[in-house]
């Protein structure tokens, strides 16, 4: 985990909710109200996609819902971009080729 | 369709300082953003402020952030969360879309774009890779949602957003392994890239970045040495481990909306590159909208916040909100305040691509050009021990004093509120350096916390007949306890000897801020300056 739940400046983290989310059809652990993008990266995944063209790999890159780099298939709706969609409990996260084709390569 | 005076768009401190004052003075105020979260870039910003006491200097960004809120609240101000502007038409009426479905328009009489800033990316073979984020990525991931956007993380670029960026990450537990600089000299402030320099991460000056390399993701980088003419120097190439680059190369105004809107556009490059030109009302070309913040260039929270604040006043004065008479004094004000955020030799090349903008020169009269003598590269002991904050060795040997390592000009001087003695003097502008006087210096110590570039240390020459003591400011976990035994480390972050720790002093007042006493040989009292960081568990 790269979760931060001590912080000199902020404190302990709070307690929040546990909810469970699957990414590719494996269940992992999120936060309530945290981003898609948090979910993922706590959980140490970092494809969150991959291009049309050239088939290379992409996570987040602004972080901030500028760039569409994070962009997911989100309970089967393409393009989603992750980094400022909030989990929720059951959401389905899969890795988006190209478009929006979906992908069914299985997480181990 | 709705109608009301002012629609602000952008919810970072620019729209928040505009839609408050334009409130203050009675006008309808409507703020939109696209975010589910108001505040912009401000919430991310955990480290204490620059500036003075006006700017609320001292106190950190996201607090700064809750009072804004906690205003624009008290005055009845809407803010409508998770709404994109998606057009701007003739007589100002604007298009909406909330939650990314319901679309809508309002009328407003007047508009404030604070629209913000878009960090620039920066390309090299494999600059696409997962692992290649933006510092502004990496600030969000660990300061709001709280997650390490990786292990062992290399910064690029020097300005301020690179040192703060790298000190946050150090605080939130990564591992900084370099900060990366083409130029040869530290862009930021040189009291945030001391703190960093204290903690051990090597600044690599004249290198650039040439590649990422990895399958499927950052797991090595790799550098080269730059000339005097920036040509990469053959041979010079280095590569290191990491799993996480951050790119920290400026930002450009987000104009996409004031395009749009059909302001005229300039380009400046001291500010970001283009940005809508404006008055020194920050109305833009286009009568009734007004810019303000990262938009109007690039600049820091709180220039941003007081030229939103302006906006908001002229948009409420030219809605009749202001008497004529007063709307000046307000103006003036602001414009003061402005001026010494810009004043000194770092702020010199914004004011005069602001000045040549707005094309008003009297505005800023009561500042001279600056002419302040070039930087040094870097600021060695005898640069403060030549700098009026130092005491003299013979004021050391008499006993605790306070030693202030702050050489470069820059705009700031809470150090002299938090002074109960009135040791510590700014005079005429707040740029000027701090000037110790040190007969007058008690050493009680309580300057140390309020430094918000941390360069304020306390030395006592006689703490024992063998030991003297130094306490420093240190904002890690985990803290140290008293007794302990630890290494004791120089400015850049070295080994020099093992010291004791005899206080560790984290009081409310001085906002997590702990401030650290360790004994150490009477002959190292000019050289460590902090410690060795704890492993966190
Ligand atoms: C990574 C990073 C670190 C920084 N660190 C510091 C720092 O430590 N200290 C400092 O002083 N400054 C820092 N800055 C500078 C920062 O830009 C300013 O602090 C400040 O936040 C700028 O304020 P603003 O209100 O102009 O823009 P922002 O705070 O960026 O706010 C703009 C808002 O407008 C919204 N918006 C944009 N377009 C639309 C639209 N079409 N419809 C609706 N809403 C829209 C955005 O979502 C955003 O919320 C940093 C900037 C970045 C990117
Ligand atoms: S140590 Fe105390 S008296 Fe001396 S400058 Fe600091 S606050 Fe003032
Ligand atoms: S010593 Fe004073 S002027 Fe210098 S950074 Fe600290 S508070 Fe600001
Ligand atoms: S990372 Fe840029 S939009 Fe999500």
């Amino acid at each position: 985990m790269n979760r931060v739940t001590e912080h000199p400046i902020l404190g302990s983290m709070e307690t929040v909710k546990q909810v469970e989310i699957t990414i590719d059809g494996k269940v992992i652990t999120a936060l309530e109200g945290e981003t898609i993008a948090a979910a993922l990266s706590a959980n140490n995944i970092r494809i969150f996609r991959q291009t049309t063209r050239f088939k290379t790999f992409r996570k987040i890159f602004c972080g901030i819902g500028q760039c569409t780099d994070c962009i997911m298939i989100v309970d089967g709706k393409p393009n989603v971009r992750t980094c400022v969609t909030r989990v929720k409990a059951g959401m389905s996260v899969r890795t988006q080729i190209g478009r929006g084709e979906e992908i069914f390569h299985e997480r181990d | 369709m709705k109608e009301i005076d002012l629609l602000v768009i952008g919810a970072g401190p620019a729209g928040l300082g505009a839609a408050i004052e334009a409130g203050r003075y009675g006008a309808s105020v409507i703020i939109v953003d696209d975010q589910d979260k108001p505040g912009g870039q401000l919430f991310k910003q955990i480290h204490k402020f620059f500036g003075s006491k006006e700017h609320q200097a001292s106190i950190r960004g996201f607090q700064i952030g809750q009072e804004l809120l906690a205003e624009a609240g008290a005055l009845g101000i809407e803010i409508n969360l998770s709404t994109k502007v998606t057009g701007i038409f003739d007589d100002k009426i604007v298009s909406l879309i909330t939650d990314d479905e319901n679309v809508s328009s309002i009328k407003p009489r007047k508009i404030v774009l604070a629209t913000g800033g878009a960090e620039k990316a920066l390309t090299f073979p494999g600059w696409t890779l997962p692992g290649v984020i933006t510092a502004g990525a990496a600030q969000t991931l660990c300061n709001i949602e709280r997650v390490l956007p990786g292990k062992r993380i290399v910064m690029i670029g020097s300005g301020n957003v690179g040192l703060i960026v790298s000190y946050q990450l150090l605080q939130a537990g990564a591992e900084v392994a370099a900060l990366i600089e083409a130029g040869n000299k530290i862009g930021g402030y040189a009291v945030h890239a001391a703190k960093i320099k204290r903690a051990g991460i090597p600044i690599i000056m004249g290198h650039t970045i040439i590649s990422a390399k990895g399958k499927n993701q950052v797991e090595e980088i790799e550098i080269i040495a730059l000339d005097k003419n920036w040509n990469h120097i053959p041979g010079s190439e280095k590569s290191f481990k990491a799993d996480t680059i951050c790119l920290a190369v400026g930002l450009n105004p987000d104009t996409r909306l004031a395009r749009l809107a059909g302001c005229r556009m300039e380009y400046y490059p001291s500010l970001g590159g283009f940005l809508p030109l404006h008055d020194v009302n920050m109305e833009s070309s286009i009568n009734g909208i007004f810019v303000a913040g990262d938009l109007a260039g690039i600049e820091e929270a709180n220039t941003a916040l007081d030229e939103g604040r302006l906006a908001g006043i002229s948009s409420a004065a030219s809605l009749g909100y202001i008497k004529k008479e007063l709307f000046p004094e307000l103006r003036k004000e602001i414009w003061g305040r402005l001026g010494s955020l810009r004043d000194g030799s770092l702020g010199a090349k914004r004011l005069s691509a602001k000045r040549e903008l707005i094309g008003e020169k009297e505005i800023h009269t009561d500042l001279s050009d600056s002419n302040t003598p070039d930087q040094p590269a870097d600021y060695t002991l005898k640069d403060f021990q030549e700098s009026p904050g130092f005491p003299s060795e013979n004021r050391i040997k008499r006993g605790a004093v306070a030693c202030i390592e702050c050489a470069q000009e820059i705009p700031c001087n809470p150090c002299v509120d938090s002074c109960p003695s009135g040791a510590i003097i700014i005079k005429d502008s707040i740029t000027k350096l701090p000037f110790l006087d040190q007969n007058r210096c008690t050493g009680c110590g309580l300057c140390l916390a309020s430094c918000p570039g941390q360069a304020i240390f306390l030395l006592n020459y006689h703490y024992s007949d063998c030991k003297a003591s130094v306490s420093f400011p240190y904002e890690y976990l985990p803290l140290p306890n008293p007794g302990e035994t630890v290494m004791g480390v120089n400015r850049d972050g070295k080994p020099v000897a093992p010291v004791e720790i005899i206080k560790v002093d984290n009081r409310k007042r001085n906002d997590h801020t702990a401030i650290i006493t360790v004994a150490v040989d009477k002959i190292f009292i000019h050289d460590i300056r902090s410690i060795k960081r704890g492993v966190r568990k």
